[in-house]
């Protein structure tokens, strides 16, 4: 079994929304990125958003199963998917896909197999995870609330009945039942 | 599925079913898919929404740091500015050691984390201003935005907590206490962060035996663990 990466102690960090580690992952990797963004006709802004988007994708694996251990530096999975990202909002934009990849070439260089998976099914996430966004927002006010309060708040389904007016649980069971297949028809459409 | 079938997932998700019931849930996966897949379905929206606050937080302290934008500076002038740094340090260091060591214990451990209280698309200007006070660290302008902003919706943990955090840092060590006790003995997010505050605020009152109490009962593998153990260290040598 291949060994743990020391930049694990990054993921855990990130899964805590640890300040320090942001700021560390933000010092290291965006300068780097935002200039290599610059050389592949990219903007700034471009470049923000690509470097957003990457570690919310990370984050958004390190929150499913099975659990993400790092066997390399941290580096060569953002720098993987930003690269991805990249070249796939390059082909919406039907622009040249030759890109220089001279300024990441030493992270890239450090990605071997197990990493090009990782990086894989955390696209798959994170585009599901954009998915539950955009459609979640879509749901009507009272079925967000009533869904927040029962998968996020973990509320009982007394104090559910309560909080939110219901004449009985089973009006809550019916209504819960609606808005998730609403969700899932959203999900779908 | 039937109309149970619902009711019987809702009490599997919440950990309410007894042996009997865990092991009728285990039996239903086996036969039949459609059960399987609304339970595969609500995990993934309970994993979700679960993380949909702490992602929402990331996000927003990632686009707090890009405002400040990446400096690409020659390795000239960066060889010389290092060297600069260097000489000053060095200076610095012979000259005014014992001025540069930490004031005080709680001055080593009282990094907070930025303030992000907003969902995405919400647009409070009260919560804007109390997050960029707390996290300009104006915590006297902070304090204030927040006891506006909890007096409102006092259901808000994490506003309370950053209340609490605020009048720590502005020296209203009482009114801390009381935030940061009450918090910790209700059941939310920001219990264990509560109680590191807590530590945090009779570090502060350099009661150490209450430090080391408090801190030491922050359950092991928690975030928030991990930094109690660092301070404990340095307590123990009190």
């Amino acid at each position: 079994m291949p060994e743990q990466h020391p930049d694990q102690r990054l993921i855990e960090g990130l899964t805590h929304n640890d300040y320090a580690t942001i700021k560390e992952i933000d010092k290291k990797y965006r300068a780097i990125l935002t200039k290599w963004v610059l050389h592949n006709s990219g903007s700034r802004e471009d470049a923000e958003d690509l470097f957003t988007d990457s570690v919310l994708a990370i984050f958004d694996r390190i929150s499913r199963t099975p659990p993400l251990i790092l066997t390399r530096p941290f580096s060569a999975y953002l720098m993987g998917i930003a690269r991805n990202k990249w070249l796939e909002r390059l082909r919406k934009r039907k622009k040249e896909m030759q890109v220089r990849n001279d300024q990441i070439k030493r992270y890239i260089d450090e990605m071997d197999e197990s990493v090009e998976e990782v990086i894989i099914h955390t696209e798959k996430v994170f585009e599901r995870n954009r998915q539950l966004e955009k459609t979640f927002v879509q749901l009507s006010e009272r079925c967000q609330q009533l869904i927040d309060l029962i998968f996020n708040r973990g509320m009982d389904t007394s104090e559910i009945v309560q909080e939110m007016a219901f004449n009985s649980e089973n009006a809550y069971y019916v209504r819960k039942k609606k808005c998730l297949d609403r969700w899932r028809s959203l999900l779908h459409a | 599925m039937q109309a149970d079938d619902y009711q019987l997932i809702d009490h599997y998700l919440r950990g309410t079913l007894d042996a009997a019931g865990e092991q009728q849930v285990r039996a239903r996966l086996q036969a039949d898919e459609a059960f399987a897949e609304e339970l595969q379905f609500q995990q993934e929206l309970q994993g979700f929404m679960q993380q949909r606050e702490k992602r929402a937080a990331l996000e927003t302290q990632l686009r707090q740091l890009q405002q400040q934008p990446p400096q690409v500076v020659p390795m000239r002038r960066r060889i010389l500015f290092i060297a600069g740094v260097a000489a000053a340090v060095a200076a610095l260091v012979y000259f005014a050691w014992p001025f540069l060591m930490p004031s005080s214990l709680y001055e080593q451990f009282n990094q907070h984390q930025p303030l992000a209280l907003q969902e995405r698309g919400d647009l409070n200007t009260l919560m804007t201003e109390a997050e960029q006070a707390f996290n300009t660290k104006d915590f006297e302008l902070a304090y204030a935005k927040l006891q506006t902003l909890t007096q409102q919706q006092d259901t808000d943990v994490r506003a309370r907590l950053a209340l609490g955090i605020a009048a720590l840092e502005t020296d209203r060590l009482a009114e801390a206490e009381t935030i940061f006790t009450q918090l910790r003995q209700g059941e939310s997010a920001v219990t264990d962060g509560a109680s590191w505050y807590l530590g945090l605020t009779y570090v502060k009152k350099e009661d150490w035996q209450k430090a080391q109490e408090i801190l030491g009962a922050i359950p092991a593998g928690t975030f928030w663990a991990g930094k109690a153990q660092a301070l404990l260290k340095q307590l123990t040598s009190k």
